[in-house]
C-alpha cells in the first residue's frame, strides 16, 4: 500500500497506507462476521479498499480518524450484505435444484463433521437472520462495540441498536431450544 | 411461573445475558431465572448460541487473508470472470465444431488439425478473459489519482503472467504511455 494522495479540492494528504494498517484488524472481523465466508470477506474488503482508493481523497479529506473508519465501515457493511443476498440468491436455487447442498456441503474453516451440531445450528441461524440484526449482533458481539458506537456507526438510534440486538440473540437461541441442542451447565 | 411472565422478561434476558442491566434490574431476573425452568434454558441458549457464533465468526476471519488493492484483484477476477468464461468457451467450442462441421467446401483445402486439445483452448480463454478483466482494472486504477503505481503492477503482471494475449501488448502500450507521461 503507498503512503498517500491529496484531495484536488484543497491539497490536503490523506495517508491512505495509515488507514488501511488502522482499520485492518477490525474491518476483516466485520467482513468474516456479516459474510460468513472468507472469500466473499476477502472481495468484499477488496471492494472496500479500492473505494476508499478512488473516493478518499475527497471523501476522507478533513475527517478525523474515527469519522474515517466509520464511512470505510459503512461501505464495507453495505459491500457485505450485497454479497449475503447474492450469495443467498444462488445458495436458495441450489437448494430446490440438488437436496444434497444443505447435507452435503462444508462450512468455511470446518469439516461437517468437525463442527458441533450447535455450532451448525447457530451458523444456519446467522445465515438467516435479518440483516439489520446481523449488523448490531455481529458489531457488538464480535467487534465489541457498544450500543452507543454502533449507533453512531449506523446513524441509527442507539434503542433501535438494543432492540435489534435482542431480536437477534433470540432468533439466534431459538434453534438450539427447539432442537433440544441446549447444554445446561452453559 | 405465568407464562406472561416469561413472554416479558425474554427480551430482558438477553440484557441480563449480556450485563447490560442495572444492578435491580438484574437482580429481578435472576429471580425470575432461578426460579423458572424455562427461562433458565433459554438463558443458557442465549449464551451457548452466542458463543457458537463467535467461533463460527472466528473461523471465518482466521481464513480471510491481508488484502489490500494489489492482493485480492486477480482471485476476485478470475471468480467473476469465470462463468462469463465458461459461456465463451461453451460458444467457441460450437463454433468451431459448426466451422469444422459446415464451415468447409469441396473449393477449399482441407483445413489442417489444429495442434491443440480442448483442455488448452479452455485454458486460453480463461488466460484471456482474466488478463482482460485485469486490464480493464488497471485502467480504472491509472484514472484514479494516486492509483498509478497499483495499475502499472497489474499491466507488468499481465505482461509477465498472460504475455501471448491481446490484453498483454494492450499492458505494454499501457506502460510505454505511462513511463512516457512521466
Amino acid at each position: 500500500m503507498h503512503t498517500g494522495t491529496s484531495d484536488p479540492r484543497t491539497g490536503d494528504r490523506v495517508d491512505i497506507a495509515a488507514i488501511y494498517e488502522a482499520t485492518w484488524p477490525r474491518l476483516r472481523r466485520i467482513a468474516a462476521g456479516l459474510t460468513l465466508a472468507a472469500a466473499d470477506a476477502e472481495d468484499a474488503l477488496h471492494d472496500a479498499y479500492v473505494v476508499l482508493l478512488q473516493r478518499g481523497p475527497t471523501a476522507c479529506s478533513g475527517m478525523s480518524a474515527t469519522d474515517t473508519e466509520r464511512w470505510l465501515v459503512r461501505v464495507l457493511v453495505n459491500r457485505c450484505l450485497l454479497l449475503h443476498r447474492r450469495r443467498g440468491r444462488w445458495r436458495r436455487w441450489l437448494a430446490r435444484s440438488a437436496g444434497w447442498w444443505r447435507s452435503g456441503r462444508t462450512v468455511t474453516g470446518e469439516s461437517g463433521c468437525e463442527a458441533s451440531e450447535a455450532r451448525q445450528v447457530t451458523r444456519a441461524a446467522l445465515e438467516n437472520l435479518p440483516e439489520d440484526e446481523r449488523v448490531c449482533v455481529v458489531l457488538r458481539h464480535f467487534c465489541e462495540l457498544d450500543s452507543a458506537e454502533i449507533a453512531a456507526l449506523l446513524e441509527i438510534p442507539a434503542g433501535t441498536v438494543r432492540s435489534r440486538l435482542r431480536r437477534g440473540r433470540l432468533a439466534l437461541a431459538e434453534p438450539l431450544l427447539a432442537k433440544g441442542l441446549v447444554d445446561h451447565g452453559a | 411461573m405465568a407464562p406472561e411472565t416469561c413472554d416479558l422478561i425474554a427480551e430482558r434476558l438477553v440484557d441480563y445475558a449480556d450485563r447490560e442491566l442495572s444492578p435491580a434490574e438484574a437482580a429481578g431476573v435472576a429471580e425470575h431465572v432461578a426460579a423458572c425452568p424455562a427461562c433458565r434454558r433459554r438463558l443458557a441458549a442465549l449464551r451457548q448460541s452466542l458463543a457458537a457464533a463467535q467461533g463460527v465468526w472466528q473461523s471465518v476471519a482466521d481464513e480471510v487473508r491481508p488484502t489490500g488493492p494489489t492482493t485480492a484483484s486477480r482471485r476476485r477476477s478470475a471468480r467473476r470472470w469465470l462463468p462469463r468464461v465458461g459461456v465463451a468457451v461453451t460458444a467457441a467450442a460450437t463454433l468451431l465444431f459448426a466451422v469444422a462441421r459446415f464451415g468447409r467446401t469441396p473449393e477449399t483445402a482441407p483445413v489442417k488439425p489444429v495442434a491443440m486439445t480442448a483442455a488448452q483452448v479452455e485454458r486460453e480463454i480463461q488466460d484471456a478473459g482474466a488478463a482482460q478483466a485485469m486490464l480493464l482494472v488497471g485502467d480504472q486504477l491509472a484514472e484514479t489519482p494516486g492509483g498509478r503505481p497499483y495499475a502499472e503492477a497489474r499491466f507488468y503482471y499481465i505482461t509477465e503472467h498472460y504475455p501471448a494475449t491481446s490484453a498483454a501488448a494492450e499492458a505494454r502500450a499501457r506502460l510505454a504511455a505511462l513511463t512516457e507521461r512521466g
